[in-house]
C-alpha cells in the first residue's frame, strides 16, 4: 500500500460521532480524509482540493441537498470522483444512484468500507 | 086506529069480512072525505072488486076513479113498506110522488080501456125514506062499471128485485170468469167427447198452438203434430178412467207458427175430467203453463251457479259471496275448515269475528267504501284460524252486476299471504340490518348493469362518492370522479364487458361536493348470463382514506424507526471502534458499557419527545444521575436542543463525570462540580451560548498523558454537534470544559438554517 500514492476521501456525514470515527478509521487505513457535515461543506472541499478521488456520503442529511442530490451534482461537476453512498434507510432505486455509484447500508464495518474503496482502484 | 073507525066495522059491511087487516082498515076508513064517498053509497062492482082483492095472496092495488084512489090488500101493504097505511084512500099520484109520471101514464092508458104489463121493471122508490132500486113485474087492467066503462085500474104488483139481483150477479160472474179464463196466464182448453173436440180455448192456449182455428176440431185433427208424443193416449186414459192427470215439465213438439217446423216446448199441465150431473165423463178440461223459458233460464242459472260453486269449492283460497248490502251469505268449505266456524255462523256480519281486532276498523271502512262506490274491494287483514293463530290474508271482492247495471252480488276471496308477508318482512329486516351494518362499517353496496351502464347504490353509496342521494347513476359519472392517475386501476367499459376487471382495487376520487381527495376500495363479483358473458357487477365499496393515511404513517414510522435503529447501531459501532482502540479489553468493556448507558439515557429523553427536541437541563440531570449528584450544581436558562445535540451532550457529560470520579473533584467528598450555561441576548452573535463544566476542591490536576475517546468526543464531536468549539483546561485547581456555540434553540436554529439556504 505504501508504494501507491495516498488516495483522498471526502467523508460527508451530519452525525459528528460517525463522521469523526469513520474519518479516523480511514486515516488509520492510509487515506487522506476530508470531513464535511453537510452538502455545502462537501462542495467547498471539492472546490478547494482538486485531488479528491472518492466521496463517501450519507444520504439522509438536513440542509439544501441530501446525499443523493449531492452525488448527482458531484457526478455532474466532477465526473472522475468515485462515489459511495450509505443510508440507514432502504437501498435507493438504482436509477437514483449516480452512474457507477456504490451503496453501502448503515451500519457498516470500517473494514468493509476500506476494502470497497480499495476495490474501486483495483 | 082512526077515531072514525068507531063509526063503521067489518060487521057493518059483509063484503069486507074475511078481508084480513086491510078489510078492517077499509071498514073503519072515513071514505066520505074521498071522491068515493061512504061505503054505503059504493057501487056493486066496486064492492065486488074489493072483496076479490082482499082475499088474494098476490099484492094487488085498485086505483079507483080518475084520481086513482088507492084500495089494496095485505100483500100490497107489505110491498108498500113505510108508506102503508097512509096510502089507503090517497090518490095514486100523491101517494107515490117519485113515480107520479109512470102512474099518470098507467091511469090514462088503462082508464081508456087498455092494459099494461111490465116484467122486471126497474123503479126507484122511497118506501123507507131512502131511494131504493126495485125491480117489479106489473100488470094493469081496467075494472068496468055496469055501463061497461072503465071505472078503475087493477094493478097486480110482484117485486122481482131479489131475482133480478141474482140474475145480474150470475151474468157478471160469468163474464168475469170468461175474462179470467181468456186472460189467464196459463193455457186452458175444454174438450168434449171421446174424440176430444175443442169447445173452448183461451189466448194462452191459442198462443201455444200457433193461433190455429181449432174450435170444433178433434185433437187429432187440430194438432196432428202431437201424434206419437203420448198426449193423445193420456187424454184417452183420463176420459176413460175419470182420473185427472198432472204432469210437469213435459216435452212437447208443437207447431207454434203455421207452416213452420215444430218447436220443442216444455209444459206443466193438468187434464181434469168434466162430468155431467149423472157423473159420466163428458169432456176434459186442460190447463197448464208453458215453462220452456223458465226451464231454460233455470237451467242456465243452475249451470252457471253450479259452475261457480264447483269452482269456488275447489279453489284453495277462501271464497265468499255477499249481498249488495254487504251481508255475506255464502262461504266455500275452506273458510269453515280454516275458521272452525259452523255453517251460518259467519253469515251477515258474523265473519268480522274472524278478523284480528286491530284490523277490523280498516277492513270495515274499506268494505263500506267498496259497497258504496261499487268498486273492487281489496284489503289485508289477519284472520283467526281454528287453533287461534292469526294469519295474514289478502281479501278481494268484485261486484257482479245485473243487466241494469245494479250490483247483484259480490264475489270475494281471501288469500293466505302470511308466508309472503313474513318473507317480505324478514327481507326488509335483513336488508335493513345489512344496510345498518354497511353504514356502521362505512361500506356501501353497488350493482351495475353492464349493458346500460347504470349503477344502483345502497344508502351509503352516494355519500362515499360525494353525490346527492339518488336512485341510480351512469357509470361514466363515477369514472370521471376517479382521479386520472388511477384510471388504469378502475374498471373500464372494456374490462367490464369481458369480465377482466380487477375484482379488488383501491383508487382515489376527488369528491365533487368538497373537492377532497379520498381513497376508495372496491371489491366486485361478476354475474354471467347463460353464454358466460358478464351482465352484472355486484360489489362493495369503502372509504379507506383513514386506513391509507394510517398505513402511510405506519410505513413512514417504520422507515423512520429503522433509520434510527441503524443510526444508533452506527453510533454504537463508532463508540465501540473508538473505545476499543489502543486499550486493554477489561477497561474497554467497562467504559463501553458506561458509554452505552449514557447513550441509552439520552435516547430515553428523546423518545419521550418523539425525537423532536430535548430540554438541556433534563439531558444534564439525566447524564449526571450515576455520579454523586450532591456534589454537582446545575444552573442555566431553559433551552430546547436538537436530538443530535442531546446525544453528544449526554455522552460528553458522561465522559467528564467519569473522569472527575476517577481523577477529579468527584473522587473526593469535598470536591464540587458546577455546570452553568448562559445565552447572550444578541441572537446573531456567533458564540451566543456559553456552557461550562468546572471542577473544584479535588486533588491537584495533571494533564492526561494521551488523548483517548473522552477528549475525542468532547473536543471534536460535542463541539461539532453544537456547531461550535470546545476547550478543555487542566487548571491545577480543577478541570474546566467550555463550549461556545451559536444559540442552540431549536426554533432559532431552524429559522437560521432556512434563512441561510433560502
Amino acid at each position: 500500500m505504501t508504494d501507491r500514492p495516498s488516495r483522498s476521501v471526502l467523508v460527508v456525514e451530519d452525525e459528528a460521532l460517525l463522521l469523526f470515527t469513520i474519518a479516523d478509521e480511514l486515516r488509520d487505513a492510509g487515506f487522506i480524509v476530508y470531513e464535511a457535515s453537510n452538502a455545502d461543506e462537501a462542495i467547498r472541499h471539492l472546490e478547494t482540493h482538486t485531488r479528491i478521488d472518492i466521496m463517501f456520503t450519507d444520504i439522509d442529511m438536513p440542509g439544501s441537498m441530501d446525499g443523493l442530490r449531492l452525488s448527482a451534482a458531484v457526478r455532474d461537476r466532477w465526473p472522475p470522483v468515485k462515489i459511495i453512498v450509505t443510508s440507514g434507510k432502504n437501498r435507493p432505486a438504482s436509477e437514483a444512484l449516480p452512474a457507477g455509484g456504490i451503496f453501502i447500508p448503515k451500519p457498516y464495518a470500517p473494514d468493509r468500507l476500506t476494502s470497497t474503496i480499495n476495490g474501486l482502484f483495483d | 086506529m082512526s077515531p072514525a073507525s068507531s063509526s063503521s066495522t067489518v060487521l057493518d059491511h059483509p063484503f069486507l069480512s074475511g078481508g084480513g087487516e086491510m078489510g078492517r082498515l077499509i071498514a073503519a076508513f072515513e071514505w066520505a072525505a074521498t071522491p068515493l064517498g061512504p061505503i054505503a053509497g059504493w057501487p056493486q062492482n066496486l064492492k065486488t072488486s074489493v072483496s076479490i082483492i082482499l082475499r088474494s095472496q098476490v099484492p094487488i092495488v085498485m086505483l079507483w076513479g080518475p084520481d086513482g084512489v088507492m084500495i089494496y090488500n095485505d100483500a100490497y101493504s107489505v110491498f108498500a113498506g113505510g108508506r102503508h097505511p097512509k096510502l089507503l084512500g090517497s090518490n095514486v099520484r100523491a101517494g107515490w110522488p117519485e113515480v107520479a109520471d109512470f102512474n099518470d101514464n098507467v091511469m090514462k092508458v088503462v082508464l081508456a080501456g087498455g092494459t099494461l104489463a111490465y116484467r122486471d121493471q126497474k123503479l126507484t122508490l122511497y118506501r123507507s125514506g131512502k131511494p131504493e132500486p126495485v125491480w117489479m113485474d106489473l100488470d094493469y087492467s081496467p075494472i068496468l062499471d055496469e055501463q061497461g066503462e072503465p071505472a078503475g085500474v087493477m094493478a097486480i104488483v110482484s117485486e122481482t128485485t131479489a131475482k133480478v139481483a141474482a140474475e145480474n150477479w150470475q151474468t157478471s160472474e160469468r163474464d168475469r170468469q170468461r175474462k179470467m179464463f181468456e186472460q189467464a196466464p196459463g193455457f186452458m182448453a175444454m174438450m168434449t167427447g171421446p174424440n176430444h173436440v175443442f169447445e173452448l180455448t183461451n189466448a194462452a192456449y191459442r198462443q201455444l198452438v200457433g193461433h190455429r182455428d181449432i174450435i170444433g176440431l178433434t185433437v187429432r185433427e187440430a194438432l196432428p203434430e202431437i201424434e206419437g208424443q203420448g198426449f193423445l193416449e193420456l187424454l184417452d186414459q183420463v176420459y176413460e178412467s175419470g182420473e185427472p192427470f198432472v204432469g210437469t215439465a213435459l216435452e212437447a213438439d208443437l207447431q207454434r207458427t203455421p207452416g213452420a217446423a215444430t218447436e220443442k216446448r216444455f209444459v206443466d199441465l193438468i187434464y181434469q175430467p168434466v162430468r155431467d150431473p149423472d157423473g159420466r165423463v163428458i169432456g176434459i178440461f186442460v190447463q197448464g203453463v208453458d215453462v220452456t223459458d223458465r226451464l231454460v233460464a233455470e237451467e242456465a242459472l243452475r249451470r252457471s251457479e253450479s259452475q261457480f260453486r264447483s269452482l269456488a269449492e275447489a279453489m284453495p283460497t277462501h271464497v265468499w259471496t255477499s249481498q249488495p248490502d254487504g251481508q255475506l251469505d255464502w262461504f266455500n268449505p275452506q273458510v269453515y275448515q280454516y275458521s272452525g266456524a259452523q255453517p251460518g255462523e259467519l253469515d251477515g256480519d258474523g265473519w268480522v269475528g274472524m278478523v284480528h281486532p286491530d284490523d277490523v276498523p280498516k277492513a270495515a271502512e274499506t268494505w263500506a267504501s267498496a259497497l258504496s262506490d261499487g268498486k273492487p274491494y281489496e284489503t289485508e287483514f289477519r284472520l283467526r284460524r281454528h287453533d287461534g293463530i292469526y294469519r295474514w290474508h289478502l281479501a278481494r271482492a268484485v261486484p257482479m252486476r245485473d243487466a241494469g247495471g245494479r250490483v247483484a252480488l259480490w264475489i270475494g276471496t281471501n288469500t293466505d299471504i302470511n308466508d309472503q308477508k313474513q318473507a317480505i318482512q324478514a327481507l326488509h329486516e335483513s336488508e335493513r340490518r345489512l344496510q345498518l351494518s354497511q353504514n356502521a362499517a362505512g361500506i356501501a353496496a353497488l350493482e351495475l348493469d353492464i349493458a346500460s351502464g347504470m349503477v344502483i347504490g345502497s344508502e351509503g353509496f352516494w355519500d362515499l362518492w360525494g353525490l346527492t342521494p339518488r336512485d341510480s347513476v351512469h357509470i361514466s359519472v363515477l369514472e370521471n370522479i376517479v382521479l386520472p392517475e388511477d384510471k388504469d386501476v378502475r374498471s373500464t367499459a372494456h374490462t367490464r364487458n369481458d369480465g377482466s376487471a380487477n375484482p379488488n382495487v383501491e383508487y382515489r376520487v376527488r369528491r365533487p361536493d368538497t373537492g377532497e381527495i379520498r381513497w376508495l376500495s372496491r371489491n366486485i363479483d361478476f354475474v354471467h348470463d347463460e353464454a358466460g358473458h358478464p351482465v352484472k357487477m355486484f360489489g362493495v365499496m369503502q372509504d379507506i382514506t383513514e386506513r391509507k393515511d394510517a398505513q402511510a404513517r405506519q410505513t413512514m414510522l417504520t422507515h423512520e424507526l429503522e433509520h434510527r435503529i441503524k443510526n444508533i447501531l452506527a453510533m454504537v459501532a463508532a463508540i465501540a471502534s473508538q473505545t476499543f482502540r489502543n486499550t486493554d479489553i477489561d477497561t474497554a468493556r467497562a467504559t463501553f458499557n458506561e458509554r452505552l448507558r449514557a447513550l441509552a439515557n439520552a435516547h430515553d429523553i428523546l423518545n419521550s419527545t418523539r425525537w423532536t427536541r430535548a430540554s438541556l437541563v433534563e439531558v444534564i440531570e439525566n447524564a449526571i444521575s450515576p455520579f454523586p449528584t450532591g456534589q454537582i450544581a446545575i444552573s442555566g436558562p431553559a433551552l430546547s436542543i436538537a436530538p443530535k445535540m442531546a446525544l453528544s451532550l449526554a455522552l460528553a457529560v458522561n465522559e467528564l463525570g467519569t473522569n472527575a470520579l476517577k481523577y477529579g473533584a468527584l473522587s473526593v467528598s469535598e470536591g464540587v462540580v458546577s455546570i452553568e450555561w448562559s445565552l447572550s441576548d444578541r441572537d446573531e452573535e456567533e458564540n451566543a451560548l456559553t456552557w461550562r463544566w468546572r471542577e473544584s476542591g479535588g486533588p491537584p490536576v495533571t494533564p492526561p498523558a494521551r488523548r483517548g475517546f473522552g477528549s475525542f468526543l468532547i473536543e471534536r464531536v460535542f463541539g461539532a454537534d453544537f456547531n461550535g468549539s470546545v476547550r478543555i483546561e487542566y487548571h491545577p485547581g480543577g478541570v474546566e470544559c467550555v463550549l461556545t456555540a451559536p444559540s442552540p434553540d431549536l426554533e432559532a436554529v431552524v429559522e437560521k438554517e432556512s434563512r441561510v439556504h433560502s
